[in-house]
């Protein structure tokens, strides 16, 4: 169990971000007391959301968490999230507008556990919150999540994306599983390339914070629309920044790091492995070590696998890259005080720098 | 993190009526007949003694059986593992699926690998599709003092929509619908 120690002051801003190897969460401090959460995972020595478990262990009660934002419905952003918006009834839940849809909601309704499981669990996830909240905010590039004075400190709040054009695209590919009458059960994959996640950026006035979730790159759809974009394009830099899918080569441009991010900005990484895919990869994380000397992993720890080795023996004589996904669990810290310029960093648990 | 495990596996067939329990075991194994796990797991931390979280998770079936997948080959074997897989794509240039592993057996926490297409038996290659569900089984026998393994890959035929689920599906998506509500948009 990860001793988080004290909670940040009313005056500070905080990003921690969390990592079991395989999934990602984000807990921020907005000031004055008040949070916001971004994406779930499982904290594995508590079986629950690391955020929530986190919040719990400084002392947050529930009514200060004002939003929850599941930036898209992949299983390792969105684990235990409909566990997190039962625990904070008062936060507003906010979800990627691909889902202000009917077929895009049809796809969460198959896929909601019911008649399917496994890699469905992203989908009955958000399904779950759906089903039982009144009220739910789909976002969109230049949606307004939070606009509002925290101790003093006008903070706003905002997605950058997805870009309405991506909807399109996004709805179609959801829309390719859509059951048919007939078709037989099977569970819903992963749809690539991830141009429905909202990228969520925190305006702090002389400072910003980029929380890029897993959107992927793409001149029209991805990064490259929301850097081209008169309103996205000329926000104020941030210096501390949440690295895309994974440090993936697919959720990167240089143009992020000139134009959306100060020099040498803080970079938090979570990895992801699935599918034969490591993310980062050595070359993901030499690139971002070129863009800046403070970039750190919330998850480093070992990829293998872990089951009784007369097991591990047998299974290789039929499957090889067999990976462990929920690895070693981790979390990167930043505070700093609303007049400072620099974080602090703190590293828990797994996370270290890369 | 230490992780400990007791199984107690009540299995009830009305198909399969073997006389002691490792005989139904494996003809559950081989048929995936209908049965209960109860899986009792208790997490220890090892910086704290004192924080130990006990969860029972129980699971009361299994799919309907595949046909034919009852084997005398391996009716005297002793399953080592169950692995229920799902395809997470196919390569087929590289001629390999990869799939997500959860251990049915034990506690084993879950794994990716990459499988050989040629593991596929022919009459399941119609079910190999990004999100289809299958089953390793790793089988030990021990005969005459020397030990023979084998496996067995068998994708699990899943039952069709119906046209009742379709309409119920379309009208959840429209009731979720209703629920949403719009954020205000920067200038």
């Amino acid at each position: 169990m990860i001793d988080y120690l004290k909670s940040p002051a009313k005056n500070e801003i905080e990003v921690t971000v969390f990592g079991p190897g395989y999934g990602e969460s984000i807990a921020v401090h907005l000031g004055g007391g008040e949070w916001i959460l971004i994406d779930s995972c499982i904290d594995p020595y508590t079986g629950e959301s690391a955020s929530g478990s986190y919040l719990d262990s400084i002392g947050v009660k529930p009514d200060k968490v004002r939003s929850i934002v599941a930036s898209h419905w992949h299983d390792d952003h969105v684990r235990g999230i409909s566990r997190l918006a039962t625990k904070y009834p008062t936060a507003d839940f906010v979800i990627s507008a691909v889902f202000n849809d009917k077929e895009a909601l049809a796809f969460l309704s198959a896929y909601n556990g019911e008649s399917s499981s496994g890699l469905a669990r992203g989908a009955k996830e958000l399904f779950s919150v759906i089903n039982t909240r009144d009220n739910v905010y789909p976002a969109l590039h230049k949606s307004i999540i939070l606009d509002d004075k925290f101790n003093d400190v006008s903070i706003k709040v905002t997605a950058f994306s997805p870009v309405p054009a991506a909807f399109a695209q996004s709805i179609a590919h959801l829309a390719h599983y859509l059951p048919k009458n007939g078709n037989s059960i099977n569970n819903a994959p992963e749809i690539h390339p991830n141009l429905e996640s909202i990228v969520v950026h925190i305006d702090l006035g002389d400072d910003a914070i980029l929380l890029g979730s897993d959107l992927e790159n793409h001149n029209k759809l991805g990064w490259t629309a929301i850097i081209d974009d008169n309103w996205s394009g000329k926000r104020v830099p941030a210096t501390a920044y949440k690295v895309a899918h994974h440090g993936s080569y697919t959720g990167d441009t240089p143009n992020i790091w000139s134009k959306l991010l100060s020099p040498e900005p803080i970079a938090c990484l979570t990895s992801y492995k699935l599918a034969g895919k490591y993310l980062p990869t050595d070359a993901d994380k030499e690139r971002v070590k070129e863009n800046t000397q403070h970039a750190y992993i919330a998850s480093g720890a070992s990829r293998k696998p872990q089951m009784d080795k007369g097991q591990l023996k047998r299974l290789k004589d039929i499957a090889t890259n067999i990976t462990l996904l929920d690895t070693g669990f981790g979390a990167i810290r930043l505070r700093k005080k609303f007049n400072e310029k620099s974080w602090s960093i703190e590293l828990f648990g797994a996370a270290q720098r890369l | 993190m230490n992780v400990s495990n007791s199984s107690d596996i009540n299995l009830e067939s009305s198909v399969f009526k073997g006389n002691d329990s490792t005989d139904k075991l494996q003809a559950v194994i081989a048929g995936f007949r209908p049965i209960e796990i109860t899986r009792e797991t208790t997490i220890k931390d090892e910086y704290d003694n004192s924080f130990n979280i006990t969860h029972t998770n129980k699971k009361n079936k299994y799919e309907p059986p595949v046909q034919g997948i009852w084997s005398p080959a391996i009716a005297d074997s002793t399953p080592l593992q169950i692995w229920e897989g799902t395809v997470i794509n196919v390569n087929n240039d590289d001629k390999v699926m990869n799939v997500l592993l959860e251990a049915k057996l034990d506690q084993v926490p879950r794994h990716s690998a990459s499988i050989d297409l040629e593991w596929v038996s022919d009459q399941d290659k119609d079910l190999l599709v990004p999100g289809a569900v299958f089953y390793l089984t790793l089988f030990k026998r021990t005969k005459r003092g020397s030990i023979e393994n084998s496996q067995e890959l068998r994708f699990r035929r899943r039952p069709s929509w119906s046209k009742a689920q379709v309409d119920r599906i379309e009208k959840t998506a429209e009731v979720l619908l209703a629920k949403m509500k719009t954020l205000p948009r920067a200038e």
